[in-house]
């Protein structure tokens, strides 16, 4: 366990390799960094499996007391003051279940996502630079799961970021990319003055950027109630942005214009999480204050019901899923909020896994869909240009299939037993309204999920030609314009390189829910938990009613788009205005430009007029027009008659004359 | 001759040396200059290298009798604030001058007035004694009015006037400051230290509360202490890039090391006073940066305002009085120095193929120009506070420094970071990433000299990044002390 530091250092390094040395290698540079990258990673992963292993064996012994954790004191990073009054700020790691699962869950999805994306990339000429930010976005990850120091926490955290923005921004040449990526950065950034404002309140309280110290003087009641609450719902503010929770989630969407496997990775399993993670990791302190568990508990839950709400009319697959990833890590929030702790985290660990199946999925069908819709000006991101794609790509579909399932909650898939334990743990704490709207929320997921399948794989192929139904669109303005008979291509399945994976991710998106089976087995929940063991038992009645929200969900999908296409055009005929609010987000997007044009840009502008007008040229630039004033007053002073100037002389004289006479008093200054 | 009046006089020479060299040889221009800011690049390494904090104080002395009828010495001496800012100094002399070598334009003169700037900043960082630090003060700012009107675009005559202007009247305060300090001492002395170990007998309360406002204003027109900080965009604007790199990366800082050398250190009880005030000057300051580096199109005035708004923070930090903010602002001197001249650097290498600076016309760049791309984010990235670049530790520290004495500060300053976050993305993003404007398509990427002078600023903003605990340990032996005798929080 004590190799664990190894974990993020191991990725850096090839990232430092890759554009240190591989860069300067021509076009060997592509094979050597992707290379480089997968065994970083690797290497990576070969660090969870031995801590895995030690941890089994040895956590619970080296570990003091009931934190079940090891703590790796790390080097001083640096210091100010001196003696006993130094702060000494070091990195600190710690060891526990809940930082073991994310380093499996990270290093596993990241290794098997670096292969998908050998396939993926192939050809793209800033393929080693890829490579590159993924290596150090692993190690960045890393860093934010295994730190028990805020600090470092907050650097991992805001490179992450960076790198994120990196790949969203990877094909940059497409403006929509550069916006994307610049407001996904800048978005997370307005979540981390929250969060940095935060860790400041503790310092202050505190003294120290230390978890421990600061979680154990949280319990100790040795810390301001107020500032416990106020620093816990600023830090959550962080958490938001990094999550894409209400009313911060606006770039996760955008950020799907990046590379898919970006999206796969750091948009949907592990980056994105993080934000779940950090209310898990810092859970004594949100813990502490009733305030800020209801405050997370309601942002949350709304979340969770609003963003599955916009996914329902999307057309753009990768978008679909975005939102459905909102949705979702609105779901672990809620759970974390209400007291949740083990649910919460444990749909973390199994969406992970779902999710990037789905992603890994869709990038296939858009790599499939690309070369055919060439050309023709026609999205291959929508799905009303896919249809029938069940039959040539049959890995990708039934893997996608599956995954679906899972996330809808079906038995005994792995999406099942956490959304149950979801349930369970709201019905335990009493939050039935939560309940209810997680309920709804699975029931609207199932449904947005089977839109999404029956458009691409089942029913008729819409790429050959021109859309013939422009379906969910009111009038259909959206509807592509295609300039050609479809291109020349037929949709295939993908390389092994991207199938592979997809089957390799497929076992723990079928299998990690059973880690967690209550009252059957459950290790996952003696592993994470926050508190004594609860012994759980399945409430029958609970994941009965968790199922049938999915099937009905998948049956009302069935029922409207397995023979399209009347059922939702008459629902957009039905409910045009509730529909144009979705499909337009509801319109946040233009809330928020809106706000930066008209009030912040406003004001930047207007501040810089008075900087010019009123600071520069009325204020600065005034000894100007007065001194030539006083230049032209002066001037008649020089007469030119011999008598003036012999009156100042005299007077001149007697002044200095007086001051070495010593009849002026010191020049000290001797008043006080 | 000891190594900081070697590190001193080298640029002097090389300059008076350049005054000799026909005009028709600029080759030797060029190497005169090289060879004397190579020079003072190395001694400033050894400086940096040599100086131990455990022993702290001023190390390096040198002492020359010059008018001792009045008290005047050339005393040398550097302590763990000046160090790092002897070798910011050096760095941007270094990297100055290489960017320069492609300059057509009476190449002499230039580089003439140039080392005879920078020589009088490494004589404020390298004095010991007030009046030597005034000369010298006034010699690094003066050369700046003919730089800017002979070799500079745009605004310039403006720019250069208002420039010198606004440093004169700076002068003037401090000027009046230092006398007054002369004549209240009373012992016919310059020696910084002995005033300053003197400084609870001679100065008297009220005689410190009136005189440090006006040194600190005094200092603050250089520091670009709002409302003082006009001429900064219009100067960095109409200069040429080294300059540019000198006024911004350095001279800048001049003003923040007097505040903190003289006013802060000589009347510390003017500073308890005084605090408050200044930490609200500081903190309009960085906001008001940041909003109007928001409203900018042009690459310069961006980074001016944003250096307004970074040197905000300097300010929060040295008058907010406690040891965290002190250690960041000094840190944060370096940082933004280094930063800054790595941002004029790539601006002027732009500037030279297009002459044109508006962000709106450029787009894609990165394509055509990787290196130039690469280094001008890496610059926007330390700008904004990225962790691993040297501004992270250093507005980590001020921060925390303001939330230990006025949170409101603490908290405007990390939202301010937000807004730094915001103007420095558009502009990357408007003129880097998109379409390229085809208009460009035939620029090319860095020259060679540029390419070097990218690479060590951008390893120094790298490694005091990653690694700061050694520029720390030395900021913190000299500040802790100045600190302790304001008896600021610690």
């Amino acid at each position: 366990m004590e190799l664990a530091w190894l974990a993020p250092v191991l990725p850096a390094g090839a990232f430092a390799l890759n554009v240190l040395v591989w860069r300067q290698m021509g076009q060997a540079r592509h094979l050597l960094s992707s290379l480089t990258t997968l065994a970083g990673i690797g290497g990576a992963f070969l660090v969870f499996l031995q801590v895995f292993g030690d941890a089994q064996a040895n956590l619970e012994e080296t570990a003091s007391g009931p934190a079940r954790h090891l703590i790796l004191e790390g080097l001083r990073w640096f210091s100010i003051g001196s003696g006993g009054t130094a702060s000494i700020f070091a990195p600190t790691l710690v060891i526990d279940w809940l930082s073991i699962m994310m380093l499996g869950v990270v290093t596993f999805l990241a290794f098997l996502i670096e292969v998908y994306a050998t396939g993926y990339m192939k050809g793209d000429n800033r393929y080693w630079w890829f490579f590159s930010v993924k290596a150090l976005f692993t190690a960045a990850m890393l860093g934010v799961v295994l730190s028990y120091n805020f600090l470092i926490f907050y650097i991992s955290w805001e490179m992450v970021g960076l790198c994120s923005f990196l790949l969203i921004g990877f094909w940059y040449q497409e403006r929509d990319n550069a916006e994307a990526a610049k407001k996904a950065f800048i978005t997370t950034r307005v979540g981390d003055v929250g969060f940095f404002v935060g860790l400041a309140l503790l310092y202050v309280a505190t003294g120290t950027f230390d978890m421990k110290t600061i979680f154990d003087a949280v319990e100790a009641g040795k810390v301001d109630p107020t500032t416990v609450t106020a620093a816990g719902i600023l830090i959550f503010i962080g958490a938001m942005g990094k999550s894409g929770q209400f009313p911060l989630h606006i770039w996760l969407p955008d950020a799907m214009a990046g590379p898919t496997p970006v999206s796969a990775l750091v948009h949907s399993a592990t980056m994105v999480a993080a934000g779940v993670y950090l209310v898990g990791r810092a859970y004594p302190l949100f813990h502490a204050s009733e305030t800020t568990m209801a405050v997370i508990a309601a942002v949350g839950t709304f979340t969770a019901i609003f963003a599955a709400s916009i996914a329902l009319v999307q057309r753009d697959i990768k978008r679909i899923l975005a939102y459905s990833t909102v949705s979702q890590l609105g779901y672990m929030i809620m759970a974390l909020g209400i007291g949740a702790y083990t649910a919460g985290l444990f749909h973390l660990f199994t969406h992970a896994f779902f999710k990037a199946l789905l992603f890994l999925g869709a990038g296939s069908v858009i790599h499939s869909m690309e070369p055919v819709l060439h050309g023709t000006g026609r999205n291959p991101n929508d799905i009303f240009n896919m249809g029938g794609l069940r039959t040539k790509m049959p890995i990708t579909f039934w893997t996608f299939l599956i995954a679906s399932l899972s996330l809808a909650g079906i038995p005994p898939l792995a999406g099942f037993w956490s959304k149950d334990a979801i349930l369970l743990g709201a019905w335990e704490h009493g939050a039935y309204l939560p309940l209810a709207i997680a309920l709804l929320t699975a029931f609207l997921t199932a449904f947005y999920m089977f839109r999404c399948i029956y458009l691409t794989f089942f029913g008729s192929p819409r790429w050959a030609s021109e859309p013939h139904a422009s379906a969910d669109a009111v009038h259909g303005a959206h509807a592509a314009h295609g300039h050609g008979h479809g291109g020349h291509a037929t949709p295939h399945e993908s390389p092994w390189a991207m199938a592979l994976p997809l089957i390799v991710i497929l076992v723990p998106a079928i299998a990690a829910g059973w880690l967690g089976m209550p009252g059957i087995y459950a290790p996952f929940e003696e592993a994470v938990r926050f508190g004594p063991v609860v012994e759980e038992h399945l409430n029958i009645w609970l994941a009965i009613a968790g199922s049938l929200a999915g099937l009905l969900g998948i049956g009302l999908a069935t029922l409207m788009y397995l023979r399209p296409v009347s059922g939702p055009r008459l629902l957009g005929q039905a409910f045009p205005d509730t529909y144009r609010v979705l499909l337009n987000k509801y319109y946040f997007d233009e809330l928020y430009q809106w706000l930066i044009d008209r009030v912040v840009l406003a004001i930047a502008a207007m501040a810089a007029t008075v900087d010019r007008k009123v600071v520069n040229d009325t204020f600065t630039d005034a000894p100007g027009p007065i001194f030539s004033t006083l230049g032209d007053w002066l001037r008649r002073t020089a007469t030119g008659r011999v008598q003036h100037y012999a009156v100042g002389f005299v007077l001149g004289i007697t002044v200095v004359g007086a001051v070495v006479a010593g009849l002026v008093p010191d020049l000290r200054i001797t008043l006080w | 001759m000891g190594y900081l009046s070697t590190m001193t006089v080298a640029p002097f020479v090389a300059a008076l040396l350049i005054m000799l060299v026909p005009s028709n040889r600029p080759w030797l221009t060029r190497l005169i200059a090289l060879g004397a800011s190579l020079v003072s690049f190395a001694i400033s390494l050894v400086v940096l290298a040599g100086y131990s904090w455990q022993a702290g104080g001023f190390q390096f002395r040198e002492t020359y009798q010059w008018l001792p009828q009045f008290g005047v010495q050339v005393l040398l001496g550097v302590d763990g604030i000046s160090v790092p800012m002897v070798f910011l100094n050096a760095i941007v002399l270094l990297t100055g001058t290489i960017v320069t070598f492609k300059i057509a334009d009476r190449p002499k003169e230039f580089y003439a007035l140039f080392l005879v700037s920078v020589a009088g900043v490494f004589g404020v960082f390298c004095s010991v004694d007030l009046f030597v630090l005034f000369l010298t003060y006034d010699i690094a700012g003066l050369p700046m009015y003919i730089l800017i009107v002979a070799w500079g675009s745009t605004r310039k005559e403006y720019a250069a006037m208002k420039l010198a202007m606004m440093h004169v009247a700076g002068s003037l305060f401090v000027w009046v400051g230092m006398l007054a300090i002369y004549v209240q001492a009373g012992s016919k002395s310059f020696d910084l230290e002995f005033l300053a170990a003197q400084a609870q007998v001679l100065f008297p309360p009220a005689f410190q509360q009136i005189f440090f406002p006006v040194i600190f204003i005094g200092f603050g027109f250089l520091a670009a202490m709002w409302p003082l900080h006009t001429w900064s965009p219009d100067g960095h604007g109409a200069a040429p890039t080294a300059v540019s790199m000198v006024a911004a990366g350095v001279l800048m800082k001049l003003g923040a090391y007097g505040i903190i050398r003289v006013a802060v250190w000589l009347l510390p009880v003017g500073a308890q006073f005084w605090s408050p005030f200044f930490v609200t000057l500081g903190t309009i300051g960085a906001v008001y940066g940041g909003v109007m580096a928001l409203a900018q199109r042009d690459f310069k005035f961006v980074i001016a305002n944003s250096s307004v708004s970074h040197m905000g923070y300097v300010i929060v930090g040295i008058a907010t009085l406690s040891l965290a903010g002190m250690n960041g602002a000094i840190l944060q001197m370096f940082s933004h120095g280094v930063m800054t001249a790595l941002f004029f650097a790539m601006v002027g290498a732009l500037y030279d193929q297009t002459h044109t600076r508006e962000v709106g016309m450029f787009g894609g760049l990165a394509r055509t120009m990787p290196w130039f791309t690469g280094f001008f984010v890496i610059a926007a990235l330390a700008s904004l506070g990225l962790p691993g670049l040297s501004g992270f530790v250093a507005e980590l520290l001020i921060f925390l420094g303001a939330f230990q004495t006025y949170p409101v500060v603490g908290f405007l300053c990390i939202a301010t970071v937000a807004l730094a976050a915001t103007y420095m993305l558009r502009m990357v993003a408007r003129a880097f990433f998109g379409p390229i404007n085809p208009q460009w398509t035939h620029l090319r990427d860095l020259l060679p000299a540029e390419w070097i002078a990218g690479v060590l600023l951008v390893a120094t903003l790298v490694v005091v990044g990653v690694y700061p605990a050694p520029f720390l340990d030395m900021i913190n032996a000299s500040a802790a002390p100045v600190i302790e005798r304001v008896g600021g929080v610690r």
